[in-house]
């Protein structure tokens, strides 16, 4: 054939061959270059945007759930446990675009029939305009009993199927106790799971506990997680959705140390901020200072991680000057371990727990019973009220001093406006809208009239959501009320804060930093915000400490949104 | 008496032909005595052949006219000047008659007057001892049969004297028979005008014979007949004509009563008659066909006058020509002949592939055992699930209902046209009729030997050494793209990697073969459909099959065609929704996937991981990506190393075609895999790009193995370390398949909760809201009826529409109302949208990294809102996520959201149109029907070109053998 024809002389063969190696090679080299290019050359792509809509519910009726009285344990005769309110709380409600009703649950496990000191249900219905409402609440009580002494205020919530409260200790002479409410008109179906310092605690009891609609049931923590000192109640509930609180009261030495109401902190994530610690005595911690918390005397971060790996927990505490103060620790997984602050002076200060892990965390902060927070301060907060507080912003510790619902939900512009900025080390100007006394609101020791002898408090700061657009604040009369903002942005931000709609001030937080502002007990305020910012109000006086962390309205009723097909 | 003869010599261009004639004419030893030249249609350019010849008259037609109508113009004017016994002889421009031959047609008829036309041996011009035509006759059912074509003369035909009838070239006529007769009938202009007119003779009692010793030579030009060209077009033509006049005839020679009938007749005939040609391989005809039975049901008057001229002239019955009529018993050897003939021709070119003794059962074998081992984890599965596997619908009703257009899944009311794949779908689960789903099981069983004996029937086309074969066949069935579709669960891919070879084994055939060119356009619609984006590459492989196949080119020109017809609804969606890159969306649900950075692509792998390599290496603690990367890129470089030499063969023409369809196939991997064009929840998942890889890896081995036949005698060598190579490739991917490692799973074969199954048998049209989390905390809105969501419902305009019309934003409102507080206000949506369950599924990423806080906190959001809702009942945690029910859902509501009405009459109209093209298609496919030469000569083979270079019919045969 061909090559037979042609291939007679070498000269001939020698060009056939590298003529077909010539074509090998080109096409050869072709394919390379090809190969090559759809390698590394970037080709045009496209990428399609999904479709989405962001759906705003409709308005939805609005309900706040504020726990009710702070009871001590009835030992009864039998087995049964029972509890009786010590007193009944003051609740301070506010509400926008709305009119608000209050109503109490049934609580059959407190024995003291008084409404009041049942859990309160704040409902403002569903609006016909397009306005969304808003309606916030808080409860503060001062007890002095025998059990049960000290300050606790706590704000009124929504009604959750998952909660995470991290407080409480269930060794001798300590108390907790765990309020679930259910404000619903389905009955709900509780399962608390308990992790500790020795790590998850099972025990009968834990799950299937029934609360009925519209009632609160009272569960002895010790009897779910006995001798735990570090505690993190996680409450989850199908059918209707409850209110989960922890009441904690310490006795020592047959004195009463202490209560607290904590409300239930941000879910397991791996960046949390808790706002409006306030550290008091810290001089005396530190002559202790061992790196390890031994005894709930102690101020201490408890951070615990829920999930089954280990997590490095950096908590930095911003104060409202000086660098921040950065304590990191391991946690095993499934444990709770508390973490002491370091080398921090008295002050107010927010903490940023980030971890490798989600963890839940919360503050425990100190009270003593000899250390006046005001006393020393140079910088003790003046607020220049306008008004001189009113009655209604007295201290209600007394059993006997109950007031009506009505009184307390109207906004009548008597209570004081909001007197004066304390911007220690910032630059937000002074506001004196009235000008006017300083008013002390009362605070400082309880009025109990029949006070035994009483000994510090202690304050649980918990971890909280950030909050955006218009917050309420409603300020109860205990002591020394102070705003505490956080702003974890790269930006700052300017908060502004109005009274019944007066406008009073614009607080800027810097970025990455925090501002304190003293507020007017018994006062309402609103406040603005363009990012997310997140606050507490915090309470203090000589031997007395509550926080309230402000969350954002329910996510349940905020826009979402949804990618149909 | 002294007869006198008139040529009538019918010319439409002057030329050779015609001046042959003329020549022929004048040396004739009796001449006719008057030679009449029908100018017909030349407009006075045959004046100079003309003069040559020197006519005695010429008559110039206004334009082209029937032979039969300007025979007619010229024997009226030879009526006009002659009266009395005259003859008339027509001829036409081509019509070259021997010297003696007027005298011997004339001495023919003066012998025997009874005798009125006489015709003389017609012979091919080209070949002039050749017959072209000897006589004319019927069929018992009216068909014209020709009774000598393509012999040779040696006097084999001699003694036939009476035929019914001959052609019209050099017919010889007498005069008075031919008024009486009133010349050709117009209704038949082209074809089977002598014909008619000898019958007509033949009934008015004159008989027809033909002269052996009178020969006239035929070239075909059209003057008389039809234009005997081998173009497609003009046999086309042809074949209409011939049918018209048949059906023409049959009009007019039947007894009244039944013309009636006959008329009703001509549609359903000529359906019947499309079929039959469909299955007899000459789908060119079709068309014809129906175009006839048209123009016949249309040309009624001009039936009614030619019965009129018929009855007119008769003077004897139709028995007179029963003896003259081809019997069944000669028509049925005369076809046999022709079939046995037009065997050889083809059967020459065929080349047996020996399945058994080259080594194809054994590749099958081998890969089937392999198939048997990587399927243990799915021993006993009824269905499967996992990745983007999902059952079929449960009964195989359903699932060929899902075809061509109506309400579609995930939307809350959308109709639109369904996927091609749906018509895959419904194919594949009509072979386990019983369980839809598990012909899915069983596709998952006979993947790799079905798509390794492709290959290999691949490579038999084109080699004929066994190691090569073998190693093809190993080599596809164990590539990487098949197993990582197998492995991740994609049916699609896993079809378009099994039919792919058995495309390109019919496409090599389809030059050959109609009934392989069917073929390879059924594997090629389903190809496309089960990959579109591969449509791109494949149809610059059909495009360049086009160009290089030269006078084949109509069997190939037809593949597309049922992709076409399939694709057409979708594309015309796409396009008027302006989302055209939708159309290129993969078929089934979207399933997001770890995407393969470019260079493993290039290596061969649509999914990163390098097929288990990355797991293997770091398991045994070496450098992973290294190890991995330089293992995979040595053994890679074996295959591409004989893809290469292949390019250095004598014959490079095969081995530069495979690379360049190989990198065809990886520039379609690379490509598609930038198109995120279909959604799952938030996310714009890219097209898989594994399909382009079977492509570029089937390239790649026919490369390798042209490559292998270098070595000849010793390709065995190369070929066992290529099969080698691709072995130990495989190695992880085959043990992660065997450990089950893989995402595919035996199912239960529903994929929403028992509950919602069980309601469902009661209410098929029970709607279930899934809601599933999304990363940045929103949330994915579909609705499915039914049972549940299966693979033949599963709609690419569905997965890639963006718009957002009412149907969109009433789901995205319901969605975002019962994710939110305030369950009051669902209800009435509920109630209306017959949604009787809303399921929560896991949020995206719920098991693995990309979890986050956002979907966590939606999550317990959406959770919370349901739970919260008064008119759910919650049913609980099920194995696709948490469960309500709404109880106030009716039927009655679920079928007025999409009523079966509203489909009319889009769904008839589509699924009609698809379907008459799919079994059109499918009949051509049917080795059945007669082998036909298609009007070709038979006789010759070409002969073979010692000297000359290979022929350029690349995708003929084998080569390499014969250049030893």
């Amino acid at each position: 054939m061909f090559w037979r024809v042609i291939s007679m002389t070498k000269r001939s063969s020698f060009l056939r061959y590298g003529l077909r190696s010539a074509a090998g090679l080109v096409g050869a080299g072709i394919a390379a270059a090809v190969v090559g290019f759809l390698c590394i050359v970037p080709l045009p792509g496209f990428t399609a945007t999904a479709r989405s809509e962001l759906i705003t519910p409709t308005p939805a009726d609005q309900r706040l759930i504020c726990p009710g009285g702070l009871v001590d344990v009835m030992t009864m005769a039998g087995d049964a446990t029972s509890f009786a309110a010590v007193g009944v709380p003051e609740y301070v409600t506010a509400a926008q675009d709305t009119e608000i009703t209050q109503t109490a649950l049934q609580a059959p496990d407190n024995a003291m029939g008084n409404d009041l000191a049942a859990p309160q249900q704040i409902f403002a219905p569903a609006p016909t305009a397009d306005v969304t409402p808003r309606i916030a609440g808080s409860q503060s009580q001062q007890p002095a009993t025998e059990n049960v002494a000290g300050l606790a205020v706590t704000a009124c919530v929504e009604a959750a199927t998952d909660s995470w409260l991290v407080g409480g200790s269930t060794e001798t002479g300590r108390t907790t106790l765990l309020f679930l409410s259910n404000p619903t008109l389905v009955a709900a179906n509780v399962t608390i799971a308990v992790l500790s310092e020795k790590g998850p605690i099972t025990g009968p009891g834990s799950s299937g506990i029934l609360v009925e609609p519209s009632s609160q049931r009272i569960i002895s923590l010790a009897s779910l997680a006995p001798n735990a000192s570090n505690p993190v109640v996680h409450v989850t509930s199908t059918g209707g959705q409850v209110v989960a609180t922890l009441q904690q009261s310490v006795v020592r030495t047959l004195l009463p140390d202490g209560v607290e109401l904590v409300a239930p902190g941000a879910a397991p994530n791996v960046r949390l901020v808790i706002p409006g610690v306030r550290l008091s005595g810290m001089s005396a911690q530190h002559a202790n200072e061992g790196g390890m918390i031994t005894s709930d005397l102690q101020p201490a971060i408890r951070v615990g991680v829920p999930g089954v790996k280990d997590a490095v927990v950096t908590v930095t505490a911003f104060g409202v000057s000086g660098d921040p103060v950065v304590v990191k620790s391991k946690v095993p997984a499934g444990r709770v371990v508390e973490l002491p602050f370091g080398n921090l002076e008295d002050g107010i200060y927010s903490l940023v727990v980030s971890s490798t892990q989600p963890v839940v965390a919360a503050a425990r902060a100190m009270n003593d019973a000899s250390i006046d927070p005001f006393a020393t301060s140079t910088a003790a907060p003046t607020p220049l009220g306008s008004a001189t507080p009113k009655p209604t912003a007295k201290p209600t510790s007394q059993p006997t001093t109950s007031r009506t619902p009505g009184a307390l939900s109207g906004f009548d512009g008597r209570t004081s406006a909001l007197a004066a900025f304390d911007d220690i080390g910032g630059d937000a100007p002074a506001v004196n809208p009235g000008g006017g006394s300083p008013s002390d609101g009362g605070a400082g020791s309880p009025s109990g009239s029949d006070a035994v002898g009483v000994g510090g408090d202690f304050t649980w700061s918990v971890a909280t959501m950030p909050v955006l657009g218009d917050t309420l604040i409603t300020v109860t009369s205990a002591p020394h009320p102070t705003l505490t903002l956080f702003n974890a942005g790269e930006a700052s931000i300017t908060v502004g804060i109005s009274q019944e709609g007066t406008s009073l001030s614009d607080v800027t937080v810097p970025a990455n930093g925090m501002r304190t502002v003293p507020l007017v007990a018994g006062a309402r305020y609103v406040m603005t915000s363009t990012a997310q910012l997140y606050a507490s109000v915090s309470y203090a006086a000589q031997g007395l400490g509550a926080n309230m962390p402000l969350s954002p309205a329910s996510p349940l009723g905020s826009g979402v949104i949804i990618y149909p097909r | 008496m002294n007869p006198k003869v008139t040529a009538i010599l019918v010319a439409r261009a002057g030329g050779e032909h015609l001046s042959q004639t003329l020549v022929a004419l004048a040396a004739q030893t009796r001449p006719p005595d008057a030679v009449v030249l029908v100018d017909n249609g030349s407009r006075g350019r045959l004046a100079i052949s003309a003069e040559a010849g020197q006519p005695d008259k010429v008559i110039t037609m206004p334009g082209v006219v029937p032979f039969g109508e300007a025979v007619e113009a010229a024997a009226r004017t030879v009526a006009l000047e002659r009266e009395g016994d005259d003859f008339l002889w027509l001829l036409a421009q081509d019509s070259a008659p021997n010297e003696r031959a007027l005298e011997r047609l004339l001495g023919a008829l003066e012998v025997s007057p009874s005798v009125a036309i006489v015709g003389p041996k017609q012979m091919e011009w080209d070949r002039p001892d050749y017959i072209a035509e000897y006589g004319l006759t019927m069929t018992r059912r009216g068909r014209t049969v020709s009774l000598v074509t393509d012999e040779l003369d040696q006097g084999q035909h001699d003694d036939v004297s009476d035929v019914m009838a001959v052609g019209a070239n050099g017919l010889l006529i007498r005069e008075p028979v031919y008024r009486l007769l009133g010349g050709c009938d117009p209704g038949l202009p082209v074809v089977d005008d002598a014909l008619d007119l000898c019958v007509r003779a033949r009934l008015a009692g004159h008989r027809v014979t033909v002269v052996p010793d009178a020969r006239v030579l035929t070239a075909g030009d059209g003057v008389i007949g039809p234009n005997m060209s081998l173009k497609l077009r003009a046999r086309q033509r042809r074949a209409r004509l011939i049918r018209t006049a048949e059906l023409y005839r049959g009009m007019a020679y039947a007894p009244a009563f039944s013309v009636m009938w006959l008329w009703f007749a001509l549609g359903p005939r000529s359906v019947f008659r499309a079929i039959w040609l469909l299955l007899a391989k000459r789908p060119y005809e079709v068309g014809g066909e129906f175009r006839a039975a048209l123009a016949v049901a249309f040309s009624q008057p001009s039936v009614s006058r030619s019965r009129a001229q018929l009855a007119r002239a008769r003077t004897t019955g139709w028995w007179a020509l029963a003896p003259l009529r081809m019997s069944r018993e000669s028509m049925r050897r005369r076809q046999s002949l022709e079939r046995e003939n037009a065997r050889l021709v083809l059967e020459g070119a065929r080349r047996p592939l020996h399945f058994l003794s080259s080594g194809g059962a054994w590749t099958t074998i081998a890969l089937a055992i392999i198939s048997v081992v990587t399927n243990i984890p799915l021993l006993g599965a009824q269905a499967l699930g996992g990745g983007a596997l999902l059952p079929l619908s449960s009964s195989l009703g359903d699932a060929w209902s899902q075809t061509g257009y109506g309400w579609r899944s995930l939307a809350l009311a959308q109709l639109d046209p369904a996927d091609p794949f749906a018509w895959v779908m419904a194919l594949l689960g009509s072979v386990t009729w019983w369980n839809p789903s598990f012909a899915l099981v069983l596709l998952w069983c006979v993947a790799l030997p079905l798509a390794g004996a492709g290959a290999w029937v691949v490579m038999a086309r084109l080699t004929d050494r066994v190691g090569i074969r073998v190693f093809a066949g190993l080599a596809y069935g164990l590539a990487p793209t098949l197993l990582i579709a197998l492995h991740d669960g994609r049916p699609a891919a896993v079809l378009v990697h099994v039919l792919l070879p058995w495309l390109f084994a019919a496409g090599l055939r389809a030059p050959r073969s109609w009934s392989a060119s069917a073929i390879a356009a059924l594997l090629f619609a389903a190809v496309v459909a089960c990959a579109p984006s591969l449509g791109v590459a494949l149809l610059i492989v059909w495009f360049g099959s086009v160009v290089l196949t030269g006078r084949y080119v109509g069997r190939f020109l037809a593949i597309p065609i049922p992709a076409v017809a399939l694709f057409a609804p979708v594309v015309v969606v796409q396009l008027f929704s302006g989302n055209p890159l939708g159309m290129l969306a993969d078929p089934g649900p979207v399933v997001p996937f770890a995407q393969a950075s470019r260079w493993e692509m290039a290596l061969g792998y649509p999914t990163s991981g390098l097929g288990g390599w990355f797991d293997l290496t770091g398991a045994i603690n070496w450098g992973v990506t290294i190890a991995a990367g330089l293992i995979v890129l040595v053994l890679v470089a074996v295959l591409v190393a004989l893809a290469v030499a292949g390019l250095f063969s004598a014959h490079p023409v095969r081995a530069q075609l495979a690379l360049f369809v190989a990198l065809l196939g990886l520039a379609s991997a690379v490509g598609t895999v930038g198109l995120r064009v279909a959604f799952e929840g938030q996310t714009a998942v890219p097209l898989w790009p594994g399909a382009g890889l079977s492509l570029a890896s089937l390239g790649l081995i026919v490369a390798a193995g042209t490559g292998m036949s270098v070595l000849r005698r010793f390709s065995f060598y190369p070929a066992i370390a290529g099969t080698l190579a691709v072995g130990l490739l495989a190695v992880p991917l085959i043990g992660g398949l065997v450990v089950g490692s893989g995402f595919v799973h035996a199912s239960t074969g529903r994929t929403l909760p028992a509950y919602v199954v069980a309601t469902a048998s009661r209410d098929p049209l029970v709607g279930t809201l899934i809601l599933t989390p999304q990363a940045n905390g929103g949330v994915a809105a579909v609705i499915v009826r039914g049972q549940g969501m299966t693979l033949d419902q599963s709609s690419s305009l569905i997965n890639t529409s963006v718009g957002s019309g009412d149907g969109q934003r009433a789901l995205a409102h319901l969605a975002g109302d019962v994710s939110s507080t305030g369950g009051q206000q669902t209800e009435p949506a509920l109630k209306q949208y017959g949604i009787g369950y809303i399921l929560l599924a896991p949020a995206v990423g719920a098991t693995s990294a990309g979890f986050t806080s956002d979907a966590a906190s939606v999550t317990t959001r959406v959770r919370s809102s349901l739970d919260a809702n008064p008119s759910l009942i919650p049913i609980g945690d099920t194995d696709a996520g948490l469960l309500w029910s709404y109880p106030g859902a009716s039927t009655v509501d679920a079928a007025a959201v999409n009523p079966p009405s509203e489909t009319q009459p889009w769904r008839s109209i589509i699924f009609s149109v698809q379907i008459l093209v799919l079994i059109l298609t499918m009949l051509v496919a049917l080795p059945t029907g007669p082998p036909r030469a298609d009007g070709r000569r038979v006789a010759e083979p070409v002969a073979f070109d010692d000297e000359g270079f290979e022929p350029v019919d690349v995708l003929a045969g084998d080569l390499d053998d014969e250049a030893v």
